[in-house]
């Protein structure tokens, strides 16, 4: 019999972290009791927030948990625990709660999950911060917002008489409160109020019919996310997750195929620094590096952890992610992008006679095995002539993902990155990612409108 | 009820209340505690087997803190008490630096009208055995002749204790279940779900049954052109949708400018007349149901939507003085929330509503409801699983994916 064991340990610099002995301790009790995987995770988080209405603070709030997952395969059945007493004696019959419960269950195994072999190692990293979150006072960080609501406030006219427009934006990153400055939050929540204000006065009726498409950056990132990311998770092109998040339109076997143009490429990267999807280890310990899902029009690689490499007949490309200690790891993304392409944004536009630009989004969805897809434009333009003309409203592009990979004719070189929280999991996990890409050009698509 | 179980209960409370003496002595001029601790079994299928049995076990203590009428509330995910009374009295210095709330209301004093829910002996059952009913379930789905099933059940059971300055002291045990099962059937499937807080066996087998059903006759779709149809939507997919409405009704989700609700009066008609939506925790084999609220008051049924008139916000104490109103019993510490939300339901049968469709669809489940713009209510849902043309009264053939983009208003 092949016994494995695997040791984790997330915290915070600085503070006690678990007696790590107590953990091997669990390790070797797990395979005593029956158990040939063993894998005991610790975390420890901390987090801090104000509730806000305008320029008023409601609240000032705290988070923080500390506890242990445990994750054991006894006779081909996957048993998990979690407990959040940390101490000995708990983390014991948390194991033998695992081990019992998977025992329980293991008769009903047509097919024994087995884990993929991977190169475990010892390694530590962390991430540095060059302004201490713990060094700047609650006020200050309220007197940043207060700072963001004030220029919002000036930068608009307070007009209702078209309705209103609602935007949700959200900016993340590994690091420290140095970001804020980096990200210049200020002038640009100002900058982009005014022209969502713009939007909502001025918009027009997009044109109709088929015409050629601009999406930009963060609309981009959204369509990579959901339409290549998540279909490429092997854990739903196995079923693992149909009554859930739902399947996927790859299935085993399709590895090769072509799904767009040669522009069409899209990376999965944990590895960028200071990305919000940063990890150089998966919570499987294997290690992580970019992964080409589309490459050239071709599904190229999937996403996989060790149960899936397995019945892949291949190794884990390091995509196991776990949110918390109540977690078990499954497939997750982290950063994930399209390939920027070699155009200026100039030269997309030069030849569009009739077109859109469409910059950013508020509603969006996409069917449960990621091909058919819909994206309300927000902050969006009419292109006439390869120029920029006026705002619209509401524009629809409804699309498969074969039809929106295949659309594409061009990228520019820009690239830029959005944060997320992408949603997977029974229960719910939330984990941070970026999703991004250039400005790309589409060819030949039907437009729509949503009701303003 | 064991004894060692109501042992529990009355240590969980003593503890609370000594956290809150800690508290209170640090220098606070108000606060709540309230501790959490629950243990779940959950079991997962997919392709007809099990791919994990999950289980937990958790402590978490939520703390509301006041000063001079500035506001903390912390979540803590631990079992180190000594660590929550620490973490709780550090806040001092930070609330000590910000303003006074604009939601700053007293806590309010304990009502005595508080009847405890208890866990049924049903739920203690299936916490010990969800092998057995998991196999149950599939051994009811696989008397169709169907493909693949996938699914959950989940067991919780846990005891909830409230602590405030104002004198309440609070505890009630609480134990649910939830299932769902989705059915696979050539290019078809269906899904049905069951929870509540009476474990019965038949409700398994039922929800089991309704999703293979559902499965075989959508087995072989067609497509059919997008257009404007009259839609029966079944009540996992109002359902979905009220849930949405629900958490509109949050006074500070009003307030937020996150509501269809934000704008509108009390008395004025916001939805169809034919909707009524009532908030009830008292139900008590409802899943949601709770006997005391995160401000220890006692909970009640409240009519949110009375034939499309908008009747109430729902309200904590803080929302209910900014409002003028009194609170509804649905304090979240900051941002008041729906307990168990309820559609009162019609006169006719599926059948009749099917019977007087022209040109129409049953959708069945749907999923990833997005918004627009929450306060124009602009939003778009896809529809999954079965999925049914109607034609002048009856169900005439299963239909490919569909996508429904409209108002939430025009529901």
């Amino acid at each position: 019999m092949k016994i494995e064991i695997l040791m984790i340990s997330r915290g915070l610099k600085g503070e006690p972290m678990i007696d790590e002995t107590i953990l091997e301790h669990i390790v070797a009790r797990g395979v005593k009791l029956g158990a040939n995987y063993v894998e005991v995770r610790y975390h420890k988080h901390r987090g801090s927030y104000a509730v806000t209405r305008m320029n008023k603070t409601i609240s000032v709030g705290k988070v923080f948990s500390e506890g242990v997952a445990i994750r054991v395969l006894v006779k081909g059945s996957l048993g998990f625990a979690s407990t959040n007493n940390v101490s000995k004696d708990s983390l014991e019959r948390a194991l033998e709660k695992a081990v019992s419960r998977a025992k329980a269950f293991s008769y009903m195994y047509a097919e024994p999950i087995s884990f993929a072999d991977a190169k475990t190692v010892t390694y530590s990293y962390e991430v540095k911060p060059v302004k201490d979150f713990n060094n700047v006072s609650i006020g200050e960080k309220i007197g940043f917002y207060k700072e963001v609501y004030n220029s919002l406030e000036a930068s608009l006219m307070q007009s209702t008489e078209k309705g209103t427009i609602q935007r949700m934006y959200e900016l993340g990153a590994s690091g420290g409160l140095e970001l804020l400055d980096k990200w210049d939050i200020v002038s640009r929540v100002a900058e982009e109020a005014k022209m969502l204000e713009k939007v909502l006065l001025k918009g027009k009726s997009p044109p109709k019919g088929k015409i050629d498409v601009i999406l930009g950056s963060e609309i981009v990132g959204l369509m990579v996310h959901e339409s290549a990311g998540h279909p490429s998770e092997a854990d739903r092109i196995l079923g693992r997750e149909a009554a859930q998040a739902g399947e996927s339109f790859i299935k085993k076997g399709m590895l090769g195929k072509r799904i767009g143009s040669e522009a069409s490429t899209v990376i999965d990267d944990p590895t960028i620094p200071g990305s919000y999807g940063y990890y150089l280890y998966d919570d499987e310990c294997v290690e992580a590096r970019p992964k080409y899902l589309y490459k050239n029009g071709i599904i190229n690689e999937h996403l996989h952890n060790r149960w899936t490499a397995k019945v892949f007949n291949t190794v884990s490309n390091g995509s196991a992610r776990a949110m918390d200690y109540t977690s078990e790891p499954i497939i997750r993304m982290s950063n994930t992008y399209f390939k920027p392409g070699d155009y200026s944004f100039k030269e997309l536009l030069e030849d569009i006679r009739v077109g859109v630009y469409i910059k950013s989004y508020m509603e969006w969805n996409i069917d449960d095995v990621r091909w058919s897809q819909r994206y309300v434009g927000l902050e969006a333009y009419l292109i006439e002539n390869g120029e920029i003309k006026e705002p619209i409203r509401n524009p629809v592009i409804e699309l498969t993902t074969k039809g929106f990979y295949e659309s594409v004719d061009a990228a520019d070189k820009s690239l830029e990155f959005h944060a997320g929280t992408c949603g997977k999991g029974e229960p719910h996990q939330g984990v941070p990612v970026w999703f991004g890409g250039p400005n790309v050009r589409l060819r030949n698509i039907v437009l729509g409108v949503a009701p303003y | 009820m064991s004894e060692r179980k109501v042992k529990e209960k009355d240590i969980v409370l003593e503890i609370t209340e000594k956290v809150l003496e800690e508290i209170m002595e640090a220098g606070y001029s108000e606060s709540i505690v309230s501790i959490n601790k629950s243990k779940t079994v959950m079991a997962k299928i997919a392709n007809s087997q099990p791919s994990v049995i999950q289980d937990w076990g958790e402590v978490t203590v939520s703390m509301y803190l006041a000063k001079d009428k500035r506001i903390a509330v912390v979540n803590f995910k631990t079992s180190s008490i000594e660590e929550t009374v620490k973490l709780a009295k550090k806040m001092l210095s930070e609330i000590s630096i910000i303003e006074e709330s604009e939601y700053y209301a007293p806590i309010p004093k304990p009502k005595p009208a508080y009847v405890p829910f208890t866990v049924h002996r049903s739920i203690l059952k299936a916490f010990e055995e969800p092998e057995k009913i998991i196999d149950n379930a599939l051994s009811v789905a696989f008397t169709y002749d169907i493909d693949k099933v996938a699914g959950m059940l989940e067991i919780t059971m846990g005891i909830r204790s409230l602590a405030s300055s104002t004198g309440a002291s609070l505890v009630e045990e609480y134990g649910t279940y939830e299932y769902y099962i989705r059915v696979f059937k050539g290019e078809g499937s269906g899904q049905w779900a069951s929870s509540g807080r009476i474990f019965r066996e038949e409700n398994i087998a039922e929800a089991t049954r309704i999703a293979a059903e559902y499965a075989i006759e959508s087995s072989k779709p067609e497509s059919i052109e997008p257009g404007v149809y009259d839609v029966i939507l079944s009540p996992m997919v109002m359902g979905n949708l009220l849930n949405v409405i629900g958490r509109m009704a949050s006074a500070l989700n009003v307030d937020m400018g996150f509501s269809i609700f934000t704008g509108r009066k009390i008395g004025e008609k916001v939805l169809s007349e034919k909707i009524t939506l009532a908030d009830d925790p008292i139900n008590p084999e409802s899943y949601g149901a709770v006997s005391f609220d995160a401000e220890g008051l006692p909970t009640r049924r409240n009519v949110i939507i009375e034939n499309g008139t908008l009747k109430t916000l729902l309200h904590n104490s803080k929302t209910a003085v900014k409002h003028g109103v009194e609170s509804t019993s649905n304090a979240g510490l900051i941002s008041p929330h729906p307990w168990s939300l309820e559609l009162k339901p019609g006169t006719y049968t599926l059948e009749e509503l099917i019977s007087e469709v022209k040109n129409g669809i049953l959708v069945t489940n749907n999923w990833y409801t997005r918004l627009q713009n929450y306060i124009e209510g602009s939003f778009s849902t896809i529809t999954r699983d079965a999925l049914f043309l109607v034609r002048n009264g009856r169900i005439v053939k299963a239909i490919r994916k569909l996508r429904i983009a409209d108002k939430l208003q025009n529901i």
